[in-house]
């Protein structure tokens, strides 16, 4: 039982790991000042003043907002019907296939796709705009949504749809009104760890802007990189807080669909 | 494979459902990432973003030239010391989480996650806050009447921030493997006369490799292909090859220079998949001979 208690140690210390720089960030956003001491030379709360006031990051919330509500809407919609052909149908040679490439942008690393599709777009003349910014966020948060409703589809019954079909439903409608509903867990938790995900995409995004938009990470990556700003812990703190209110409320209704997706 | 029923998924509705989410991941992934292919063959230009024709000019120059080697290099060691620490340091938590009662994993899962869920741009920024010359540690350095250490824009700051992004998959895909485990077999081990020790040993551990290894394999590539931990935490003298395929085609403009350093990468990574899939081939084959224990 020693060799427990260790492991136990251990663990909590990975966990602080983990966590701890989100504390760091919380007393980061305390300061009125650009550098963030020991002690705080400066406390106040000048930073979240600054963002009410200037409204300096509400323009491009807007537009992670916007991005993220329509791909998370596409994205589950088409994610949850092809979902159901790659759990029924994965035996079929061109079904895994398919699969395999509605994963591939977890695996290839986010540099090379965006730099691929901006070399792509400016090939064919094409303007950016934020249908092909929703468009490339659908397929971001396609494998966030076939991951999680395909771990949800493949603990679930069918013999409910089969019942349907005896009594004499129609397939489509067996589909919608039956088979769906019941996996509603998954595919609300696909639609949130969507979301979040969209969300918080910075490095495709920043290839494929819109000119003179920006979404709200990329703004906190550009501050960060060229224009610092104490402004950066608050906006950063705020958005940490809201995933985390997300992750939790999720967590709470549905804590097994929501572990099957990790 | 799979004896789920296929009253409502026909041939028909399967196409009908797919047509969708393959054509946008095709445009969308596939056929710019074959165009990248194509420029990369192309000869460079100084008045357009390439020329015309083919050539494989782009891959000699890169391959002969001793910096992008040692990126390429740096680049592989890096993923492989990723992978190394986060089983170092993973495995023990995963180790604990599968001893743990249901409701204490699910806990612990949620606050694995958590942060990944966060944009990786805060994170990052947490960490330049942390390890700053004038930073949290070197605060409470100086508090105690230490001088600063300067941290940031070093291997240990890039190691660190890579170890903290992908840890949480090492340790859930060791998780998932120890947690089917069955009890009996290590029970049997424990009967038969062997200690605790010797049981984790000689029946846990091998038993967990596969977990082990679907980490090392995901943390692995995944450190490859980082971009914004080296460009944040690393600065302009630690970056992997993606950073520099950033900066090919953005800041010097040089579109076949960066897609074939993209290709380079790609294909060094399929080298590299390759050798260690065969190398934890025979290691399982070699596992499984000597302790006796099937998979």
């Amino acid at each position: 039982m020693k060799s427990n208690k260790l492991l136990a140690i251990w663990s909590g210390i990975v966990l602080f790991f983990l966590l701890f720089p989100f504390a760091v960030i919380v007393y980061a956003s305390f300061t009125n000042s650009a550098l963030v001491t020991i002690p705080l030379e400066d406390p106040g709360i000048n930073s979240y003043l600054e963002i009410l006031q200037s409204g300096r990051y509400v323009k491009s919330l807007m537009l992670s907002l916007k991005v993220a509500f329509f791909a998370t809407l596409f994205g589950v919609t088409i994610g949850t019907f092809s979902s159901f052909v790659i759990v029924r149908k994965g035996h079929v040679k061109i079904v895994s296939l398919i699969n395999n490439l509605l994963l591939a942008p977890m695996m290839v690393p986010a540099v090379i796709i965006g730099i691929a599709i901006m070399i792509s777009i400016s090939k064919l003349g094409i303007n950016m705009s934020q249908t092909l910014l929703i468009m490339v966020h659908t397929v971001i948060v396609l494998p966030y949504v076939v991951r999680t409703v395909c771990a949800t589809l493949s603990n679930f019954d069918v013999s409910i749809e089969e019942a349907s079909i005896v009594m004499g439903a129609k397939p489509w409608h067996t589909l919608l009104e039956i088979s769906i509903p019941n996996i509603r867990s998954g595919i609300i938790t696909s639609a949130l760890l969507a979301f979040i995900s969209s969300f918080g995409e910075v490095i495709i995004t920043a290839f494929i802007l819109p000119i003179g938009m920006t979404t709200l990470p990329v703004e906190i990556m550009n501050t960060l990189l060229y224009n610092f700003s104490p402004s950066i812990a608050a906006i950063a703190v705020l958005v940490s807080f809201g995933v985390f209110t997300v992750l939790y409320i999720l967590f709470r209704l549905f804590p097994k669909a929501f572990v099957e997706a990790q | 494979m799979n004896s789920q029923s296929n009253l409502i998924i026909n041939r028909k509705r399967s196409i009908l459902l797919l047509v969708l989410p393959t054509a946008l991941a095709l445009f969308i992934v596939l056929i710019p990432i074959l165009y990248m292919f194509r420029v990369s063959l192309y000869p460079a230009s100084n008045v357009s973003a390439h020329g015309a024709g083919w050539t494989l000019n782009n891959y000699i120059n890169i391959l002969t030239d001793p910096f992008y080697l040692k990126i390429l290099g740096r680049t592989v060691l890096v993923g492989l010391g990723t992978g190394v620490f986060c089983t170092i340091i993973g495995y023990p938590v995963a180790l604990y989480m599968s001893r743990c009662s249901a409701r204490k994993q699910q806990i612990m899962t949620l606050l694995l996650v958590a942060p990944l869920y966060t944009s990786i741009i805060i994170r990052c920024y947490a960490w330049i806050v942390i390890l700053g010359n004038k930073g949290i540690i070197n605060g409470f350095l100086n508090l105690v009447g230490i001088n600063s250490i300067s941290m940031l824009y070093s291997y240990f700051s890039v190691y660190l921030g890579l170890v903290y992004v992908f840890l949480a998959y090492m340790i859930l895909s060791i998780f998932n493997v120890l947690v089917t485990i069955k009890k009996d077999v290590e029970e049997a081990s424990m009967i038969m006369g062997a200690s605790r020790m010797r049981t984790f040993i000689e029946v846990t551990f091998p038993l967990s490799l596969p977990g082990v290894f679907a980490g090392f394999l995901l943390d692995f590539v995944l450190s490859m292909g980082a971009y914004v931990v080296p460009a944040t935490l690393g600065g302009a003298k630690m970056g992997l090859i993606p950073n520099y395929v950033y900066s090919s085609v953005i800041n010097t403009f040089n579109w076949t220079q960066g897609s074939s350093l993209a290709f380079i990468y790609i294909i060094t990574t399929f080298i590299v998949l390759i050798l260690y899939f065969t190398i934890v081939k025979r290691f399982s084959r070699y596992l499984a001979g000597s302790t006796g224990v099937k998979k």
